[in-house]
C-alpha cells in the first residue's frame, strides 16, 4: 500500500509482441474465470444488499420492506443471543489460536531431530476436510462413551455433555477449531521467525538482553507484520466458520453464532430477505474489525517493507 | 458437396430432435428414498414409460435432511420438479404457498382412483376445502423395536410377553430400560427420541398422546407443550436420561448397533436392520393413562405447481397410487389403501418382520393412531423445541417451567 518503489517503465512491464490479437487471446483465457467470478461471486455480493430490503420468504414473491429486516433484528431475541455468542466465540478463539501458534512456532524453531515430526503432526489437521474433522469430534465428545469423557472418567471426573450444554458447547467448538487451524498459523509464524536475522539476536545478546527481552523487544517486533496479518485472517475466519459448528452442535442455542443463525433463517425458514440482512451484519462486523486494526496497526506493527 | 451433406445431416438431426421433443415429455420425480426403495421407484418409472411411451420419468433422490431446502429453492428459481414425495410435516407449508396442484378434478373424473379405499385418517392432511393436494403412499405408525438379546441378558419379560399379559405400559417401559442398563452397563435400556434431536417429534409424541398431551390445540392456535400429559412424557425421558437408562442428547448410539434395548420408529427403519447380529422384534407403543395411542407418520405423492407437464405428472401419481403398484411399495411403507393394508399379502411383505408382529404393531395400532397436523411454519416451531431440548432434559431442570418457556416462544409463531 505504502510502498515507494520507483515506477517500472511501461515498455518493460508489457512486452508488445502480437498487438491486439494476442490481447484477445489473453482475454479469452481469462474469460471463463471472469464469468464464474461475476456470476457466482460478484453477482451475489451485489444482490445480497438489495435482497435484504425485501421481505422474501420462499417460495413466495419478494415484497418491499425497506429497512424492515434491520429493525426486526434489533428486537429478535435469537439474533441478539447470536451476536453475544459470536463475540464470545471470537474472543475465545482468536487469542487462543494466535498465542498457541506463536508458542508452538517458538518451540519448533529449536533445532532438534523431532522438530520435523512435530511440525507435520501439528500441521496435519489443517489438511483434513473440516466436516470430516467435525464428525470425528462429534464421536470423541459424546457424553457417555466419547473418548474425552471416558478418559475424564478414569481420572474420576464426570465430564459434561460437551456439545449440548452451555457453556461447554462453545468451549468444545473453540478447542476443536483451534486444533484444526493452529497448524497453519504456526507454520506462518515459523516462517517469520526464521526470517529474523541471527545477527540481530547476537547483537541483542552482546548488549546483555535476556531471552525474554530478546523475544519481546526484538523478535516479536520484527515479526509484527506477520502477526498483524494472521490476526486479521483468523478473526475473519472465525466470523465465517459455519460447517464445523453446524456439524458439531446442529446449531443449538449454546453455540449458535451469527453464521449459523443466517443459515437457519435462509435455508431452514427460507426467509431470504432476513438472512441477507443478517449476512450484511456479519459483513459489516468483519469490515469494521479489519478497518479498526488497520488503523491501530501503526501503533504496533513495525518494519513493514 | 461435403458442406451440403453436412448441412443435410444437421437438418435431419434437428428436425428429429424437435419432433421427439413435441412428443416426448420428461418428468422429474423427486424422492428421499435410498437403497432398495429407490430401486423400486426406478423400476416403477421404467414400467410407467413402457405403458406411456410419450412420458419419460427421471427419478431423482435427494437426502431427507436437505429435501425441502432443495425443492423450495428450485421452485423459487423456476426449476421445480414435476412430481415427487412430500413429507407430512412439510405439506402444510407447500399447501399454504400454493406449491401443490389440486388433484381432485382428476380424481373425480377417474373412476379407477377409488379414493374411498383410502383410510379417512390418511386423507385429512392432504385435503383443504374441496381440494386434494396429495395422495398418501405411507400410513406408518410409530411402534417399538426391541432387542431380544438384551432382554434375555437382563432376565426380564420381553415387551411382547408383557403385551400378552396386558402389562405393556410406560411404567413397564421405564422399568425394563432400567433393568437392561443394570445388566448391560455398556448399553442403554431404551429411548423415545431419535438420534438427530431435530427429529424429536416421533416416539415421544406417542407417550404424550397416551397421557393426554399434545403439541398444539385442535385448531393449531395455541401451544400445548406445557399441558400435563406432555410434561409427563418429557419428565419420563428426563428421568431415564438422568438414571442413564436412556442415552443423553448427542450420544451416537443407534438401535442397529445392538446397544439400545428399545427404540421407537416406523417400519421403514427395519431396512437398517437386515444385517444385525442380534435378535429383535416389534411391539405396539406402550399404553398410558389415556390408553394406547401412537403417532401416524405419513408421506404422499404430489404434483408441483411449477411443473410444465402437470397433466402427465398427475398420470404418474395415478399410476403410483394404483392398488397394483401400492401393493409393491407396501414392503417399505404401510399402505393407506385399506384393501391392501388388511390383506395377508401385505402382512407377509416384509422379509424382516414376522406377520404376527406386523399385525400387532401396525394393523392394530393404525386405528388409534393420530396424524401430526402442523402449521405452515413448522420449521420455526420445531426449532424452538430443538433449541430448548438440552435445557428440558438437564437433570436439575424443572420440566414444566422449561416447557412453559417453550410455549411462550411458540405462541407468537401461531398468530
Amino acid at each position: 500500500m505504502t510502498t515507494k518503489t520507483p515506477p517500472v517503465p511501461r515498455s518493460q512491464s508489457r512486452p508488445r509482441k502480437g498487438g491486439w490479437e494476442s490481447q484477445w487471446v489473453g482475454l479469452l483465457f481469462v474469460l471463463p474465470f471472469m464469468l464464474g467470478l461475476t456470476v457466482f461471486f460478484i453477482g451475489p455480493i451485489l444482490a445480497v444488499p438489495i435482497m435484504s430490503l425485501f421481505e422474501w420468504v420462499l417460495p413466495r414473491l419478494p415484497e418491499w420492506t425497506g429497512l424492515g429486516n434491520y429493525t426486526r433484528m434489533t428486537t429478535d431475541r435469537e439474533v441478539t443471543h447470536s451476536v453475544w455468542i459470536t463475540v464470545l466465540f471470537v474472543v475465545m478463539l482468536v487469542p487462543t489460536n494466535i498465542i498457541l501458534a506463536l508458542g508452538l512456532a517458538l518451540l519448533l524453531n529449536i533445532k532438534t531431530r523431532a522438530a520435523g515430526f512435530f511440525r507435520m503432526a501439528l500441521f496435519s489437521p489443517v489438511v483434513v476436510p473440516l466436516v470430516a474433522w467435525a464428525l470425528v469430534w462429534r464421536f470423541v465428545l459424546q457424553p457417555d462413551f466419547g473418548l474425552v469423557n471416558v478418559l475424564l472418567g478414569k481420572l474420576g471426573i464426570q465430564g459434561p455433555n460437551w456439545l449440548y450444554e452451555a457453556p461447554w458447547a462453545l468451549i468444545a467448538v473453540v478447542i476443536c477449531l483451534v486444533i484444526e487451524h493452529v497448524g497453519m498459523n504456526m507454520l506462518i509464524f515459523l516462517g517469520a521467525l526464521q526470517n529474523v536475522p541471527a545477527e540481530v539476536h547476537e547483537a541483542a545478546k552482546i548488549d546483555g538482553a535476556n531471552s525474554r527481552q530478546i523475544f519481546f523487544k526484538v523478535t516479536l517486533p520484527l515479526m509484527s507484520p506477520t502477526v498483524f496479518l494472521t490476526v486479521i485472517v483468523t478473526i475473519i475466519g472465525a466470523l465465517k466458520s459455519f460447517a464445523p459448528i453446524y456439524v458439531l452442535t446442529g446449531g443449538n442455542d449454546a453455540a449458535s453464532v451469527l453464521m449459523v443463525q443466517m443459515w437457519k433463517q435462509g435455508f431452514k425458514y427460507f426467509d431470504f430477505g432476513y438472512a441477507s440482512a443478517l449476512s450484511w451484519l456479519i459483513f459489516l462486523a468483519m469490515l469494521t474489525l479489519t478497518f479498526l486494526q488497520w488503523q491501530l496497526r501503526k501503533r504496533w506493527v513495525f518494519y513493514e517493507s | 458437396m461435403k458442406h451440403a451433406r453436412r448441412n443435410l445431416m444437421l437438418l435431419t438431426l434437428l428436425s428429429l430432435s424437435t419432433a421427439s421433443a413435441q412428443e416426448k415429455v420428461t418428468l422429474r420425480f423427486t424422492t428421499w428414498a435410498g437403497g432398495d426403495g429407490l430401486k423400486l421407484l426406478q423400476t416403477l418409472a421404467t414400467e410407467f414409460t413402457k405403458k406411456n411411451p410419450s412420458i419419460n420419468v427421471e427419478v431423482e433422490s435427494i437426502p431427507f435432511a436437505s429435501y425441502d431446502q432443495k425443492l423450495t429453492v428450485q421452485m423459487a428459481g423456476g426449476t421445480s420438479p414435476d412430481v415427487g414425495w412430500v413429507a407430512e410435516r412439510s405439506a402444510p407449508a407447500y399447501m399454504s404457498s400454493k406449491s401443490l396442484v389440486d388433484l381432485n378434478p382428476y380424481i373425480k373424473s377417474n373412476s379407477s382412483m377409488r379414493i374411498s379405499d383410502y383410510a379417512p385418517a390418511s386423507m385429512t392432511l392432504w385435503k383443504k376445502g374441496e381440494g386434494i393436494y396429495g395422495l398418501p403412499f405411507s400410513f406408518s405408525p410409530i411402534f417399538m423395536y426391541y432387542n431380544k438379546d438384551l432382554f434375555q441378558k437382563a432376565g426380564i419379560p420381553t415387551p411382547s410377553e408383557l403385551l400378552a399379559q396386558k402389562k405393556w405400559n410406560y411404567a413397564a417401559f421405564e422399568a425394563s430400560a432400567a433393568a437392561i442398563k443394570k445388566a448391560a452397563p455398556n448399553a442403554y435400556g431404551g429411548t423415545l427420541l431419535r438420534l438427530d434431536p431435530t427429529n424429536w417429534a416421533a416416539g415421544i409424541l406417542a407417550a404424550m398422546y397416551s397421557s393426554g398431551g399434545d403439541i398444539f390445540n385442535k385448531d393449531l392456535s395455541s401451544c400445548t407443550m406445557n399441558s400435563a400429559g406432555t410434561v409427563q412424557a418429557f419428565e419420563m425421558m428426563q428421568r431415564m436420561i438422568k438414571e442413564g437408562s436412556a442415552p443423553k442428547l448427542g450420544e451416537q448410539v443407534t438401535f442397529a448397533s445392538g446397544n439400545l434395548g428399545m427404540y421407537a420408529d416406523q417400519v421403514s427403519y427395519s431396512g437398517q436392520l437386515s444385517n444385525v447380529k442380534f435378535k429383535w422384534d416389534i411391539v405396539p407403543m406402550p399404553s398410558g393413562p389415556k390408553g394406547q395411542k401412537t403417532l401416524l407418520g405419513q408421506a404422499g405423492y404430489a404434483v408441483f405447481s411449477g411443473s410444465k407437464h402437470q397433466k402427465e405428472a398427475i398420470q404418474f401419481v395415478a399410476f403410483l397410487s394404483s392398488p397394483a403398484v401400492m401393493k409393491r411399495t407396501a414392503q417399505f411403507f404401510p399402505p393407506p389403501r385399506r384393501s391392501i393394508l388388511n390383506s395377508d399379502a401385505y402382512l407377509n411383505s416384509n422379509p424382516l418382520i414376522p406377520a404376527a408382529s406386523l399385525r400387532q404393531a401396525v394393523l392394530k395400532q393404525v386405528s388409534g393412531a393420530k396424524a401430526l397436523i402442523v402449521p405452515a411454519n413448522w420449521a420455526q416451531v420445531n426449532d424452538v423445541v430443538v433449541r430448548n431440548m438440552d435445557r428440558i432434559f438437564r437433570p436439575s431442570a424443572n420440566v414444566k417451567d422449561e416447557l412453559n418457556q417453550v410455549c411462550n416462544d411458540i405462541n407468537p409463531l401461531l398468530r
